[in-house]
């Protein structure tokens, strides 16, 4: 079987999940020798981009080159699969979405003009079809590599479905939640890094985004008991997916 | 025939034991008392109620693996069965009783689960009885008690400024023949008894508010009820009962395979999870969060007891009723289902 | 021999027959490579085994060959998910790991001297097929047989020779194919498996009826074999869960107080109702 076409390519983003692929380190040559890598212009020069077996997309799409990009690389790509957070729940740029990009320029840039042609950061899923989601910010690197042999074997991955508190659990952590009373959005975050934050004693911040069935009014009730207000609990909820909202929550 | 031992002896027989094989027992760590591999008695906590993780893990352990194959040109597939012979200290009565409950399920039956046979073989089991029961514990709902041996090979009961001593089983008395030549003294056997039913007798208050009695007579008619749908609502589903809990035991079976060969192994899951029960067609019999609480709930309380008679799945070890950050725990559950209302 | 019921024994794929037209669905003739093994290898209909493809997993199958024609064993798998893909990807002379019989087997004893009556719809004709060849090889001991069975279209029938060619041979035995929509080569009747059953009007006395079908035929077929007077102790079916182990331990497949694994998959409808709703 031919190795399949790879491209990898960031919209608006800080890159960070595309350096996660380029410090791959011990597994780098291992990766690279299974696919025929034709697009990635962080490590090389000379991109060929005719067509795609799988694209791999970074970062949230705010500008009108952004929708244009991607609808560019989806039409040309079999697969496409989005890559951190902001590409799967639109991350941080888009935690005041909100508010709306005028408010949001006169605040930054004291003017209301529309400086860059821009919408409110928005998720790939919202302007095309999306094959596979792998959030994180940034990616987890076994999460890219266990997702890149699933899609090697010619099976699409499967979408880790735990939420952190199973993470924390594994490295058998002191719950922060509960023994600390800390704002930790554990319980409603998709899990797969391995609890890294906690293990350290951060409470979780969310940035892998909601996990599935992710219980928010449960969430927030425990929070509220613990003396947050439900207006710090919103923000700390939308931080990396602004659509995981209390609208979900009854 | 009961026994003593002093603490140092004790001790002595411990390290002993640490340098042929794994010594597993309750240490500290990040404040938290847990059930892990020490090297040396001086590591071991002899002040907690119960530890956090059970002896499940290292009977039925996280991950074991089964087999390694090889697929390059032909198939050839090779068994791994675990070899550690492994000693595990102060293990409180609830979790003694646990052990019994898997032993049903793994062992018994048509097929009996060979590498948790091998384990429960290479494994000594030292139990201690409970001086301080937590407020989160309720063995004696279920006929246990804080001096209860359960599966022990050796039973100590903390007496004073020693600790009385009972073998159980042949291994529990080759050890104390063994290895434990020399350091224990026959004790007198009226107040040896007397030790022990103090301690069968002591207090857990907990258990005397949680009566599980006919409960899965009651359970038999409650599957549709309104409750689950409640109840279910607060579940965060993180998993974290199963995980904690002694008697829980669903794994799955996944391979690892590079380059033509690889391993099979298996690992814990949990029911609480959306596709444990998910088909490949796509079909899931429990597609919600109700579904999966009950059929939690039901497990311990109402299957488990129809198809291996007698006991409940559950021995009241308390560690969901700490752990669970919203407080969904089979005490409660019991209490409503009895009718008292104990969820807020 | 392994010492754990986990470890699978090694076999070999003999040959691979693509029963439908989408070659979605394949027949796979399997032999354990130990001689000892292939010869003590003793199943009932109805029982299953789990078969490896080493790398990717493990998935629990019908037997759909019949105990009564020994030294051929046979699977009958659909394309469906990962092992299943990967199983339709291999050829005559790979290997595979088989670990079985497992399960529980269709109740033999009660049907003797009965009329039968055999319901099945698309893929699930698979384990009908080990009991009807296994009840035909014995065709004294029984009564009346029917065999009523449908699929989407004529290109998704599956076991076309035994349907069509075969079964057709024996003695008061009765052969009723039906497709949901037909072709342009289709003489047959075409409507959905329940109510063709019912125009077939079959009696229910000193009968037994065994279905195997998707979930929502198996609902209706029923409720049409209530209606035509066939109690629930009269009436067969398999239930189909997720499972790892298929020994009864890893508690995946449980329906209430049951494993599918090892009490299952064949239950009478008396049985079936007994058990809470969660299949």
């Amino acid at each position: 079987m031919a190795k399949p076409k790879v491209g990898i390519f960031g919209l608006t983003s800080c890159a960070g999940d595309q350096l996660v692929v380029v410090n791959l380190e011990d597994e780098l040559l291992d990766v690279v020798g299974a696919i025929d890598l034709r697009s990635f212009i962080m490590a090389a020069s000379n991109p060929v981009e005719d067509e795609f077996d799988v694209a791999l997309v970074e970062g949230s799409v705010v500008t009108a080159e952004d929708e244009e990009r991607l609808r560019e690389i989806r039409a040309k790509s079999k697969l496409l699969v989005a890559i951190g957070t902001c590409a799967v729940w639109g991350g941080i740029p888009g935690a005041l979405n909100d508010l709306g990009r005028n408010t949001l320029y006169r605040i930054v840039y004291g003017t209301d003009e529309d400086l860059f042609k821009a919408s409110v950061a928005r998720p790939l899923k919202a302007v095309v079809p999306v094959d596979f989601a792998l959030p994180g910010c940034p990616i987890e690197k076994h999460q890219f590599l266990e997702a890149l042999a699933s899609l090697l074997h010619g099976d699409l991955p499967i979408a880790h479905n735990t939420p952190v508190c199973l993470d924390c659990r594994f490295n058998e952590n002191l719950c922060l939640l509960k023994a600390k009373g800390q704002l930790c959005l554990g319980p409603v975050t998709a899990g797969g890094c391995r609890a890294r934050c906690p293990s350290h004693g951060l409470p979780c911040e969310g940035c892998h985004g909601p996990v599935e069935e992710a219980n928010f009014a449960s969430e927030v009730a425990i929070l509220q008991e613990k003396g947050f207000s439900r207006e710090r609990v919103a923000r700390a909820i939308r931080n990396f997916a602004h659509q995981a909202d209390l609208a979900r929550t009854s | 025939m009961l026994m003593t031992i002093a603490p140092d002896n004790l001790k002595n027989l411990l390290d002993k034991l640490a340098r042929d094989r794994l010594l597993v027992a309750p240490s500290m760590e990040d404040g938290v008392t847990r059930l892990k591999p020490v090297h040396s008695a001086a590591e071991i906590a002899f002040d907690y109620s119960n530890t956090a993780t059970s002896i499940k893990d290292f009977l039925f352990p996280q991950s074991e693996d089964l087999l390694r194959f090889v697929t390059d040109g032909t198939l050839s597939i090779e068994e791994i069965k675990p070899e550690r012979a492994q000693v595990a200290f102060g293990l409180r009565p609830c979790d003694l009783a646990s052990v019994a409950l898997m032993d049903k399920v793994l062992l018994g039956g048509e097929f009996s689960d060979a590498h948790y046979q091998t384990r429960r073989n290479n494994t000594l089991l030292i139990g201690l009885a409970c001086e301080n029961p937590a407020d989160t514990c309720f063995c004696t709902t279920y006929g246990y008690n804080p001096g209860w041996a359960g599966a022990a090979d050796v039973m100590l009961y903390k007496d004073g400024d020693k600790y009385l001593a009972e073998a159980l089983t042949d291994k529990g008395r080759e050890l104390v023949g063994g290895p434990g030549e020399g350091l224990f003294k026959p004790a007198d056997e009226a107040a040896g008894e007397a030790v022990k039913k103090a301690y069968a007798e002591k207090d857990v208050p907990f258990g005397k508010e949680v009566d599980v009695q006919g409960i899965d007579k009651i359970l038999d008619g409650f599957f549709y009820d309104q409750y689950w749908d409640d109840i279910s609502k607060k579940c965060i589903g993180c998993g974290t009962c199963t995980y904690v809990c002694p008697t829980c035991h669903c794994f799955l079976l996944t391979d690892e395979a590079r380059g033509g060969q690889g391993l099979r192994f298996r690992c814990w899951d949990s029911c609480m999870f959306a596709n444990y029960t998910k088909m490949a067609s796509g079909a899931n019999p429990r597609p919600t969060k109700k579904e999966r609480v009950r059929q939690r709930f039901m497990h311990k309380l109402n299957y488990y007891p129809n198809r291996y008679g007698g006991s409940y799945l559950c021995t009241g070890c308390g560690r969901c009723v700490a752990m669970c950050p919203v407080g969904l725990h089979i005490a409660g559950v019991i209490k409503d289902v009895k009718g008292v209302k104990a969820h807020a | 021999m392994p010492e754990s019921p986990l470890i699978p024994l090694v076999g070999t794929i003999d040959k691979i027959t693509s029963e439908t037209a989408a070659s979605d669905i394949k027949t796979f003739q399997v032999s354990f490579d130990d001689p000892a093994v292939m010869d003590n290898f003793n199943y009932q209909s109805g029982q299953c085994a789990m078969l490896s493809m080493f790398g990717v997993g493990e998935s629990m199958i019908s037997i759909t060959s019949t105990p009564t024609r020994k030294g051929v064993i046979e699977f009958c798998i659909k394309k469906t998910g990962r092992v299943t893909d990967a199983i339709h990807e291999a050829v005559a002379g790979q290997k595979l790991g088989i670990r079985g019989p497992y399960g529980n087997h269709f109740p033999l004893e009660m049907m003797k001297g009965k009329n039968l009556l055999f319901i099945g719809g698309g893929f699930a004709l698979a384990p009908l097929r080990s009991l009807i060849n296994n009840v035909l090889d014995n065709r004294k001991e029984y009564g009346r047989i029917d065999i009523v069975y449908g699929a989407r279209s004529p290109g998704d029938l599956c076991f076309k020779y035994e349907l069509f060619e075969n079964w057709t041979k024996y003695e008061n035995t009765g052969v009723h194919v039906t497709v949901d929509r037909g072709d342009d080569k289709w003489t047959g009747p075409v409507g959905f498996v329940p109510p063709y059953l019912e125009s077939l009007n079959p009696s229910a006395k000193d009968s037994v009826a065994i279905t195997c079908g998707p979930p929502i035929m198996i609902k209706m077929v029923l409720q049409s074999l209530s209606k035509l007077g066939f109690a629930d102790d009269q009436v067969v079916t398999t239930l189909e869960m997720k499972m790892q182990c298929g020994v009864g331990k890893c508690g995946r497949c449980n329906v209430g107080g049951k494993y599918v694994c090892v009490d299952g998959p064949v239950f009478t409808l008396t049985q079936l109702k007994q058990l809470p709703p969660e299949f």
